[in-house]
């Protein structure tokens, strides 16, 4: 005669508890760390905002220089990534190039900012001797090339097979097709992959530090940052530096979002 | 038959592609060159035992920052997306998107003038800590976007048909949509250690700051001190572009692991 045994405990529940907790505990951690971070940054540096313009920090020059290197590297990275997308996303525009540059951007996403940069700084001093601004904004539009092209790809992909095939059946060309259906409909997710790259080149500080070095002031703003983040007596202008840095990488990264959701409805209706 | 204008648009479309493809080929290629035939060459004992070091304290702050990163965004995807419903998600979303605003330099600048001073005792460890809290809240934003991109590629009849047999919000989670996700997530956790390890701007502050604090400063990440050594450089130094390789290898080491299993989606 067997014996009676008490059923099978819920081997589930503890597992349960565990993915619950730590999703919780995730999202608290992930709440309290933007709440220090920006509680810090305007704590130490609101109060030094209106003196950091003229400060030795000279924020006013480096957010100058920032939007001079932004404004130098994002047509030349766009100039270069939007065919090149065209080729990622249009199998007959790519031909048998498409397959290697799709491997290609798998790969290359990766590299760090700080190799590119140092990679720049050999090339600068091989050539021109001497390693400047335009070696750190070179390293910015190789960092972003391979980035470019996925993200607008990407937005290439996003457009509906089927305006791409009703175009081609009515005898249209692939170029054509890509600049008149694929490009129009995806004008909003190109806006987006633009302001998330302009962003990221704004607040770049490793390539272009490695690169270029930071041995004058005339530098832009992440540059001047890195400079003086090390000297505790300086928190406060760093931190309204920091401000000005943040809000700058948010404003990029807000409209993007507003451009991202534009897509989205009009891809909808 | 295509007007010249349409074939020009796509032989240029296709060389600039093969650009894209050779620039990341092109940056290994100048730095074993600079390596292998570098102006200034330093003393191969002493730089590979201090080449070891800094490996070490690489790799070490590079998986502590991405193993704590990687699952906080993860976990926090999960929170948003399956668990934390209503105004709370929503808030914690805007925040993992939020961290995304603070650059690596700014992150430093909060790891020098926060974290280190208030961490316990003068120590090497204190740095250590310091650096991998940076390394995490540079990783973790990213990780918060991939982990909610995986979870929304998830088809919703799977959802409905665990929810349909009375599981709880935690128990799909937990049983369904981690096994569904398995591969991506290996592959997020993947990309944030080859974030990691590059890591340079950020953790180079706090490094910087210990030294200037009185700290024993007896590590630095390779990445790190290529960085640090930016403002000195002059010349094509073999050294710096064998630790640059080093650095490389270990990106691609961690990229790799992550394309085979699974790996996710390019770009974001």
């Amino acid at each position: 005669m067997g014996t009676v045994t008490s059923a099978p405990l819920d081997t589930f529940r503890p597992r349960d508890a565990i993915v619950t907790a730590l999703a919780y505990a995730s999202g608290a951690a992930t709440a309290a760390a933007f709440v220090a971070l920006a509680t810090a940054v305007v704590a130490l540096g609101w109060a030094d905002l209106r003196y950091a313009f003229s400060g030795p920090v000279q924020l006013g020059t480096g957010l100058t220089y920032s939007l001079l290197v932004v404004a130098v590297a994002l047509p030349v990275t766009m100039a270069i990534g939007i065919p090149a997308a065209a080729c990622a996303s249009e199998p007959i525009v790519g031909t048998q190039i498409r397959v290697a540059l799709l491997a290609s951007l798998r790969w290359s996403l990766g590299l760090p900012p700080v190799v590119i940069g140092v990679a720049a700084f050999f090339v600068a001093m091989t050539f021109v001797r001497s390693a400047g601004i335009g070696a750190g904004i070179a390293a910015l539009i190789v960092l972003n090339l391979s980035n470019a092209t996925a993200r607008f790809a990407q937005a290439y992909a996003s457009v509906p097979a089927a305006a791409r095939e009703a175009a081609a059946a009515a005898g249209a060309s692939p170029v054509l097709i890509f600049f008149s259906i694929v490009q129009r409909r995806a004008v909003w997710a190109v806006s987006a992959a633009t302001l998330t790259i302009a962003a990221q080149m704004i607040g770049e500080t490793s390539a272009v530090l490695a690169a270029s070095g930071a041995r004058s002031a005339q530098a832009p703003l992440p540059l001047q940052i890195w400079q003086y983040a090390s000297d505790a007596g300086m928190a406060p202008s760093e931190a309204s530096s920091c401000i000005v840095l943040v809000l700058s990488v948010a404003a990029c990264l807000s409209l993007a979002r507003v451009c991202r959701g534009r897509h989205r409805s009009s891809m909808a209706s | 038959m295509a007007s010249p204008w349409e074939r020009f648009f796509a032989a240029m479309a296709r060389t600039l592609a093969v650009v894209v493809m050779l620039a990341p080929l092109a940056v290994a290629c100048i730095l074993v060159t600079a390596a292998l035939a570098g102006a200034q060459r330093p003393d191969p004992l002493r730089f590979v035992s201090s080449l070891g070091a800094q490996m070490l304290a690489t790799v070490a702050i590079g998986s502590l920052g991405a193993a704590f990163g990687v699952t906080a965004g993860i976990g926090t995807a999960f929170f948003t997306r399956e668990l934390g419903a209503g105004r709370i998600g929503r808030a914690i979303d805007m925040a993992a998107v939020g961290l995304s605003a603070f650059p690596a330099v700014v992150l430093g600048w909060f790891g020098a003038t926060i974290v280190l001073p208030e961490v316990l005792g003068r120590t090497s460890a204190s740095i250590f800590f310091a650096a991998c809290i940076v390394v995490t809240l540079a990783v973790l934003p990213r990780a918060y976007a991939l982990g909610a991109l995986a979870l929304g590629a998830i088809t919703p009849a799977l959802r409905e048909a665990a929810t349909a047999a009375g599981a709880s919000a935690g128990r799909v989670s937990a049983h369904v949509l981690i096994p569904a996700v398995r591969a991506p997530l290996r592959g997020i956790y993947a990309d944030g250690l080859t974030r990691a390890v590059g890591e340079a701007a950020g953790v180079s502050i706090v490094f910087l700051a210990a030294a200037r604090s009185g700290y024993p400063v007896s590590l630095f990440t390779i990445a790190g001190s290529l960085v640090g050594h930016a403002q000195t450089m002059q010349v094509t130094d073999a050294g710096i572009a064998q630790a640059a390789l080093v650095v490389l290898l270990l990106a691609l080491a961690a990229q790799r692991i992550g394309a085979r299993s699974g790996g996710i989606q390019w770009a974001r």
